[in-house]
């Protein structure tokens, strides 16, 4: 520990990827790199902008009372200690973070839905591959034979795709999955609608809504439409590093350059959302994906969303567009679990829903 | 044959940062021929040096070289691989005594080959990188250091027991860091990587050596604040701090760390501008415009050059630092 008189004409650097971020009842810090987050009285937010242009003993002066002074060490403490910030000589070497957020790929990942019908896989994934998309999801709202999913998997074949998740019903065929997710790496396969007991080696795991076995994932609950997807609990907090950070600051956290098809073959935002862009056999995914009325959720980030622009956990919140509490694009999502004005969780019991996060 | 104008990038099929400068310049739609060292999907087929025609097919595409609208020297991209060869001949032993004559004759008239081409394909063309520089040599760039004044640390090559006790008999330091005298040790298996890292020498760790070993380069340790990783691109910086004190097993080579949960800190930095000036010396003077410099930044504020790597992988900068690096390359090509 050391006495603010000895660091006086130094400067408190906080790491420029731990961001300070200030709710209507509290400040978050974020620690992007490391993917934590402490939370802090708002007080410290002015006191950390204030650090940032003075010194720590110009910025002690301007505190009053001894009292102050001590909560104002500890702070500085408690950051150092657990290496959020340091005590340097000069800030002029360490600038903040550049908060831009750009990426080659005109559309970065995409959801396909699938209940009965097929889809022409082979057209969808030539566009998909045209629009550089290498990360889909596809998930079924029944249970998909292997010979199909098999199909679906060989058209991947010589396709620059980087992963291809599916979520399906579960139907006890573990084996036949696991041979074929040996023959394709990037494909993941998770089971819902699991009727036994979630095993799992760790006992935290009897807690958890869904359980990884080996490279299948399972869940109990039952995923019988997309309108399941859309709730907003801690579970569905997602810090992945500075680039996901960076994107969530300036683009919607769920929607951004992404494309779906829903079960019935309507191509949208999301699965959930109203507004179809057309039917995927009569029209190019690539027209869509440049049309400015479809590319406009993508821009609306949590500054523009009512209620989320209070809450401190804004930058690391997923959001969901699809069910907002009065169907407005800009309001709060329905399915969100917190009240940034209290600070509280209405719900602390673990949510069912967090295979779609 | 295609005429249009094309970006050659000559790099290897393992490169991710290749790949992912790729990504941009399929989004600029800008033309691009890959050529890896490491697969022979590319054949050389004809060279005219008076009608200026260098033939080279990819999947089934003609390109002549000599159209190209600008060159990335990411990695060496010609080998052997290319041209016809048949590899068992290769293998086998002609002349009885010298097993390796014919292929090392081969290895060295190829190579005089691929030096050409690396030398007419950059003239007069916009060029990141450059052939003569992929490899330089790490003694030679420390006296380039010295000689435009910028620090280093101080640096001994030994040979015997003896001559790392008498260095440790005349330096403050408790201790001094081995290091590769050529590029690190830096090679993957599907099942292992291997790579050298610096390590200390003590009195102790002493014992376990021979009397007499291969020459080794020796540097004095430095009481660091923090290391600097910088990358240079047409003399401008993109540094970025790392912060590896905190834990014991960080101290001398962040390489090592495998902590995932606490992950040494990497963060933007601005160098400052005398540091700069040394650094753009050191560069021209080694014809580099790009490359990876190592800096240590000592409990004085000296900037103690360490060493600079033609073809870093800058990805691990940009992505902390949200340089966006691939893209600023993709945009000069
Ligand atoms: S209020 Fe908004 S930002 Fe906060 S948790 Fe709910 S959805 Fe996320
Ligand atoms: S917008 Fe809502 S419903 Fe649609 S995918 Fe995102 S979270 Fe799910």
């Amino acid at each position: 520990m050391k006495e603010l008189a000895t660091i006086k004409d130094k400067y408190l650097y906080m790491f420029a990827d731990c961001f300070p971020v200030k709710g209507h009842t509290r400040t978050m810090l974020c620690d992007v790199s490391r993917q934590k987050v402490y939370f802090v009285d708002n007080s410290y937010y002015e006191l950390l902008s204030v650090l940032k242009e003075n010194n720590i003993g110009t910025v002690a002066e301007m505190l009053d009372g001894e009292e102050d002074l001590i909560f104002f060490k500890d702070f500085i403490d408690y950051l150092v200690d657990i290496e959020l910030a340091i005590v340097v000589d000069t800030l002029d070497r360490f600038p903040a973070m550049e908060l831009e957020w750009d990426h080659p790929s005109k559309i970065i990942n995409s959801i396909i839905d699938i209940r009965d019908e097929m889809h022409d896989f082979e057209k969808i994934f030539n566009e998909l591959e045209v629009l550089a998309c290498y990360h889909i999801q596809i998930r079924a709202y029944c249970q998909l034979p292997v010979s199909r999913l098999e199909e679906i998997l060989a058209l991947t074949v010589g396709k620059n795709f980087r992963s291809i998740d599916f979520l399906i019903e579960y139907d006890g065929k573990e084996k036949e999955i696991k041979a074929l997710l040996d023959k394709y790496e990037i494909a993941q396969v998770t089971y819902h609608t699991y009727d036994m007991e979630l095993f799992d080696e760790e006992p935290e795991a009897k807690n958890r809504s869904k359980v990884y076995h080996g490279s299948l994932g399972y869940t109990k609950q039952k995923v019988s439409g997309c309108e399941g997807c859309g709730l907003i609990n801690v579970n569905s907090m997602r810090i992945r590093d500075v680039k996901g950070f960076t994107e969530n600051i300036k683009h919607n956290g769920c929607l951004n350059r992404k494309i779906s098809i829903d079960e019935t073959g309507n191509v949208k935002n999301c699965p959930s959302m109203q507004k179809s862009y057309g039917h995927v056999n009569n029209i190019s995914l690539t027209k869509i994906a440049d049309d400015a009325e479809f590319q406009k959720p993508w821009n609306i980030n949590k500054d523009n969303i009512d209620g989320c622009r209070d809450c401190e956990y804004r930058y690391i919140c997923t959001d969901c567009r699809a069910y907002t509490t009065d169907g407005d694009l800009h309001s709060k999502p329905a399915k969100c679990q917190y009240d940034p004005y209290t600070g509280k969780w209405a719900d602390k019991v673990e949510s069912v829903n967090t295979v779609f996060a | 044959m295609e005429n249009d104008e094309k970006i050659l990038v000559l790099s290897r099929q393992d490169d991710g940062s290749t790949s992912n400068v790729i990504e941009w310049l399929v989004k600029y739609n800008k033309p691009y021929i890959r050529l890896n060292t490491d697969d022979d999907k590319a054949r050389l087929h004809f060279l005219d040096i008076d009608d200026r025609e260098l033939t080279v097919s990819k999947h089934g595409e003609e390109h002549n070289l000599f159209n190209i609208s600008s060159i990335w020297h990411r990695r060496r991209g010609f080998s052997l691989k290319n041209v016809a060869i048949n590899f068992d001949e290769l293998e086998k032993g002609i002349l009885f005594d010298t097993p390796n004559y014919h292929k090392n004759h081969i290895n060295s008239e190829y190579k005089v080959l691929t030096e050409y081409f690396h030398y007419i394909l950059q003239q007069d063309v916009t060029a990141i990188g450059n052939y003569v520089s992929t490899d330089v040599n790490k003694l030679i760039v420390l006296e380039i250091a010295k000689k435009y004044n910028v620090p280093i640390p101080k640096s001994y090559v030994v040979t015997t027991k003896a001559g790392i006790r008498r260095i440790l008999a005349n330096t403050d330091a408790n201790f001094v860091v081995t290091k590769a005298i050529s590029q690190g040790v830096y090679h993957f298996t599907p099942d292992y990587g291997y790579y050298s890292y610096t390590e200390r020498i003590t009195e102790e760790s002493l014992d376990e050596l021979p009397d007499r070993f291969f020459p080794s380069l020796l540097q004095e340790e430095i009481k660091k604040k923090y290391e600097l990783r910088v990358f240079y691109l047409n003399e401008e910086f993109y540094a970025m701090a790392i912060f590896s004190q905190k834990r014991a097993d960080t101290v001398v080579d962040f390489r090592k760390h495998t902590d995932q949960e606490n992950p040494q800190r990497k963060v933007p930095y601005n160098l400052p501008q005398h540091v700069k000036q040394g650094l753009i010396d050191i560069m021209n003077e080694l014809q580099l415009n790009t490359g990876s410099i190592d800096i240590l930044v000592d409990e004085d504020n000296n900037y103690i050059f360490l060493e600079v790597n033609p073809v870093g992988q800058f990805g691990m900068t940009s992505a902390p630092c949200n340089y966006y690096l691939e893209r600023k390359i993709a945009k000069i090509l």
